[in-house]
């Protein structure tokens, strides 16, 4: 059953089939919040608090919402709140620990994309955190320039800046980590996606 | 260096064929300039392809689903609207009569006596209606009355409000 279609039966009132939507995208939520906070614990907070808020704004908004996307937005603002409030409360490096983030068991097939990711993984836990962030919400999350830079209250041309440093880092970790030099990076550039 | 010649550049740029000092000036420019720096961002559909994916996705708790489902409060429905108020006025006419007994403890045999027929048709209800019209014929003002008022006033409120906030199935 389609996310569209499911919302709309959960509009009206069919409880249960809001828990196939939870199970559907339980762990793209959580890993974003994950990612995000590198606590499992907050994460998982974090991802309860924006199943339950998402459902709350189904049952009060007529108008379709588009799932996925949606409750990626309330994740991610959900952590820069918990972030802000770290940051404020000088917390941050307590919470800046190596996480351990599971990988996939998928057939052979797909083991080379999978692989992909998980060094993409790895690369990512390498940035400073002030590129990974931006990183992380920008393309988990699916947040625009403008809404990160409203979550950070820190200016567009600081958030792109932030972008473009930041993937350029996380190019130069995931060749080394690859275990290329500058040449294979062009082999990089022709072999992924 | 300007603008024009970052877009002149970019390509060369790109494919590592620009000289160390004119890469340095390029990447300078970039980084200070808004509008070019949007000609960079989506520059590399590898990286933006393997990013765009789903390479963050990680397992929470095996009891996460059903942790978010038992937080989840049942969306009221019209049944359970009316017995809601069916269930608190029923409690609350308890209570009324219970203290209008306390208060007036010889009211229940005048009406017993009086209004006996009434008794006989009903219980609780007829009894707090009964001893409604006796308190509400002694006062002017009936205390009992405007108590009752007030949490029927309450009583509505709060269930709208909780109709509101909840929805209605």
């Amino acid at each position: 059953m389609q996310d569209q279609e499911l919302v709309a039966l959960c509009r009206q009132g069919d409880v249960e089939k809001y828990a196939l939507l939870v199970e559907r995208y339980q762990r793209l939520v959580f890993g974003l919040a994950l990612h995000l906070l590198r606590s499992k614990e907050e994460a998982e907070d974090v991802a309860q608090e924006a199943f339950l808020r998402v459902y709350k704004q189904i049952s009060k908004q007529q108008d379709d919402l588009d799932f996925l996307p949606y409750i990626k937005r309330v994740t991610s603002n959900l952590c820069m709140d918990r972030l802000r409030r770290r940051r404020t409360e000088n917390k941050y490096l307590e919470h800046n620990q190596e996480i351990e983030v599971p990988d996939y068991h998928t057939p052979e097939q797909e083991a080379v994309k999978h692989a992909e990711r998980a060094t993409l993984r790895q690369a990512l836990q390498e940035l400073p955190e002030m590129y990974r962030e931006v990183l992380v919400m920008h393309y988990a999350g699916g947040m625009t320039y403008e809404k990160i830079a409203a979550a950070l209250h820190q200016p567009m041309s600081i958030v792109k800046n932030r972008i473009y440093r930041g993937k350029k880092l996380l190019k130069d970790i995931y060749v080394k980590m690859e275990g290329g030099g500058p040449d294979e990076m062009r082999g990089y550039q022709t072999s992924v996606g | 260096m300007k603008c024009e010649d970052i877009k002149r550049q970019l390509d060369d740029y790109l494919n590592g064929a620009l000289a160390t000092p004119n890469a340095m000036l390029v990447e300078h420019h970039l980084e200070n300039c808004l509008s070019c720096m949007d000609l960079l961002l989506p520059s590399d559909p590898e990286l933006e392809s393997l990013l765009a994916a789903d390479w963050y996705a990680a397992d929470p708790s095996p009891d996460f689903a059903s942790k978010v489902m038992s937080k989840l409060k049942p969306r009221l429905s019209w049944q359970r609207v009316f017995f809601l108020v069916v269930g608190w006025s029923g409690y609350m006419a308890v209570w009324m009569t219970v203290a209008l007994y306390w208060l007036f403890p010889g009211l229940f045999s005048t009406i017993f006596t009086r209004f006996g027929w009434v008794l006989r048709l009903g219980r609780a209800g007829y009894v707090t209606i009964s001893t409604l019209v006796q308190t509400a014929s002694r006062f002017s003002l009936s205390t009992a009355g405007v108590v009752i008022l007030f949490a029927f006033t309450a009583l509505i409120f709060l269930t709208i409000n909780k109709i509101e906030k909840e929805g209605l199935a």
